[in-house]
């Protein structure tokens, strides 16, 4: 359980904007190879923060809001209150708040620079750590929400409901941002011509490497995008440290990586040798969909926009 | 120690039949996996896996032989006496330089760094010239840890997304091992079986205890300094390849010694063979007995290796008459 705690805990981490590659790594023109369209490089660029909401709220909700739950910086800027957050984690990036410091380190949060910004609420969820942190905010008798965690498309609106409540913001408004996030027209494809797409977690050349599975969050968005998650349809759970030769085995025809991640095994010619990806279709033909890390596994407003792109993407690729 | 086999040549026997047994695994190995046994699969991944785990583990079991040999002690494991995260640590060094990973560059790095290691942690341990069986492992707990905080540091600081993921790296693994890798590895560890062939006599010598090994003419200091720089070429490019497995290096020995008895060379030999066996089949279960999930190969020899080494540590204590 510890493991997979941590598992999590990183892949959420990747998303952190220390962490990504600037200008996101524009793939090498892959002329030698025959078939192929991709890679294909999805960026925050691509898929913009949605317009924040006109919004009055009343005179009784908090003015100084820090927002330590993963990517719901950009919740609060989608539903109008971007200019109350006076702190923020790094996985989260929109226009309003980007002033805002990041009151985190690797992840961790600093009680002491919490509290310096004297909140009026602080979100959390349940990836906010260390967990003695949070106590010690609580214990200073700041008001603490936790904001439930989003791992699917459903998840959405229950979340951003939560954080509309929090910081006083009338639940239409949080539908209606929840419903621009969610709305999206569901792909026609039958399921004869949905390519079979696997989601790699990559750490690095010289470790294993990671499928995503069933609860992993890119399930729900190659679902919606019109793929069909290698991992979930082996019914395996979130993050599965897998053998290169059950990989091979699996043989799916698109690799979703993050950007970070593939940088780290020294890009799409890196990853195309690594044993077990150099045997599958994907890496064969080279059809990797590499998505900037702060966009992926962050269920928020953006979300529908970029299953729009990973829709396109998989078109492109063709099945 | 008693020996098990009766004639000067008995552990001739042994070594044709841990080989046979190592051919059988190596046949075994080859067939077994998640993906259906095609020339592909076989030439690209289970095989260059199979050849790293062999590799890999000779090094580890020949750089026990010869630190329990030189050093006189019989709990001198490379991994717990820190040599190996002192390996590790001039990997992940070299990597922040640009030198890259897995590679002949990374190699050499890495056994610069165990050779540091390996002159601080002896240097500690010297009492008299002579090392002591306990401050050598306490120098060694010292020493990993130390080496152990630069790599944590050195990987959580790093701007370089390669050098960050090392970090995962450090627990052992031979799953992406490639033909480049293995080919990386190999020379390092036969320039160190060679230098191991070199002082095994005079490493006989050496276990009738300093002071006769002397009086027989033997230079203790030069004898000792060889056998741990085979032991530093043996496990150096290891760990750039593979990452710290311990355990390995501290078992295979005794179980050999067990069988054969104490003389050097035969023990060399036979303990070479079974350790790459015996990195192999633990290997093989890593990724065969979760299937399609891959288990640590370190966790696997851990499991094994930690009971017996502390036996070890009890029969040792008692041989000495108890630790102050």
């Amino acid at each position: 359980m510890g493991l997979l705690a941590m598992v999590l805990c990183s892949a959420v981490a990747c998303a952190s904007p220390q962490e990504q590659p600037r200008g996101a790594t524009s793939p090498a023109p892959q002329a030698a190879v025959e078939t192929t369209a991709g890679p294909i490089t999805i960026t925050a660029r691509d898929v913009p923060a949605p317009v924040p909401a006109t919004v009055t709220v009343p005179a009784t909700a908090p003015d100084r809001i820090v927002s330590l739950a993963t990517g719901v910086g950009e919740t609060l800027a989608a539903l109008g209150v971007g200019d109350r957050v006076v702190g923020r984690d790094e996985t989260s990036e929109a226009p309003t708040i980007d002033t805002a410091p990041v009151l985190t380190k690797a992840h961790a949060v600093s009680a002491e620079r919490v509290l310096a910004t004297a909140p009026d609420v602080v979100l959390v969820d349940a990836s906010t750590s260390p967990a003695e942190a949070v106590d010690q905010i609580r214990a200073a008798g700041v008001t603490v929400v936790e904001i439930p965690e989003a791992w699917t498309l459903q998840d959405i609106a229950p979340r951003t409901r939560a954080v509309a409540q929090a910081v006083g913001v009338p639940a239409e408004v949080a539908d209606t941002v929840a419903t621009t996030a969610t709305g999206i027209a569901p792909t026609a494809r039958t399921s004869g011509d949905r390519p079979r797409v696997a989601f790699l977690y990559l750490r690095g050349t010289s470790a294993i490497y990671l499928l995503g599975g069933e609860g992993s969050g890119a399930d729900a968005l190659i679902d919606a995008a019109g793929g069909t998650d290698v991992g979930a349809e082996a019914g395996l759970g979130a993050f599965v440290p897998l053998t290169a030769e059950a990989l091979a085995a699996a043989n799916p025809d698109v690799l979703l990586v993050m950007t970070g991640g593939l940088d780290s095994v020294g890009g799409v010619d890196g990853l195309a040798d690594l044993p077990g990806v150099a045997q599958t279709r994907a890496g064969r033909d080279r059809r990797i969909i590499s998505v900037e890390d702060t966009l992926l596994l962050s269920f928020g407003p953006r979300t529908g926009a970029l299953v729009d792109q990973l829709a396109t993407a998989l078109t492109e690729l063709g099945p | 120690m008693t020996r098990v086999l009766p004639s000067r040549f008995g552990w001739l026997w042994l070594a044709g039949a841990i080989l046979l047994i190592l051919l059988a695994t190596i046949a075994l190995s080859l067939t077994q996996g998640a993906a259906e046994t095609t020339s592909e699969i076989v030439l690209s991944i289970r095989a260059p896996r199979i050849g790293m785990a062999l590799v890999v583990g000779a090094g580890l079991a020949a750089a026990g032989v010869l630190m329990q040999g030189s050093l006189r002690n019989p709990l001198a494991d490379p991994a717990l006496v820190g040599i190996s995260s002192g390996a590790a640590l001039g990997c992940v060094l070299a990597a922040v330089l640009g030198v890259g990973f897995g590679g002949l560059g990374s190699g050499l790095a890495a056994t610069t760094g165990a050779a540091t290691a390996m002159v601080i942690v002896v240097w500690a341990s010297l009492r008299d010239g002579r090392p002591e069986v306990v401050t050598l492992l306490l120098s060694g707990v010292a020493i990993a840890a130390f080496a152990g905080a630069l790599v944590s540091i050195i990987v959580n600081v790093s701007p370089d997304a390669g050098v960050r993921s090392l970090a995962f790296w450090t627990a052992g693994s031979l799953a992406l091992a490639n033909w480049s890798g293995v080919i990386a590895v190999v020379p390092f560890v036969l320039v160190g079986l060679i230098i191991a062939g070199t002082v095994a006599r005079s490493l006989d010598v050496l276990s009738l205890g300093d002071r006769d090994a002397t009086a027989a003419g033997i230079d203790v200091s030069r004898v000792r300094a060889w056998s741990l720089l085979a032991v530093v070429f043996l496990i150096g490019a290891g760990v750039a390849a593979v990452g710290v497995i311990a355990f390995l290096g501290l078992v295979i020995p005794h179980a050999v010694r067990l069988v054969i008895g104490p003389r050097t060379a035969p023990l060399l030999i036979v303990s070479t063979i079974l350790g790459a066996l015996v990195l192999l089949a633990a290997d093989t279960l890593a990724r065969t007995i979760a299937n399609p999930v891959e288990i640590p190969v370190g966790a696997v020899t851990a499991l094994v290796g930690a009971p017996v080494f502390f036996l070890l540590l009890r029969r040792t204590r008692a041989s000495q008459g108890g630790w102050a």
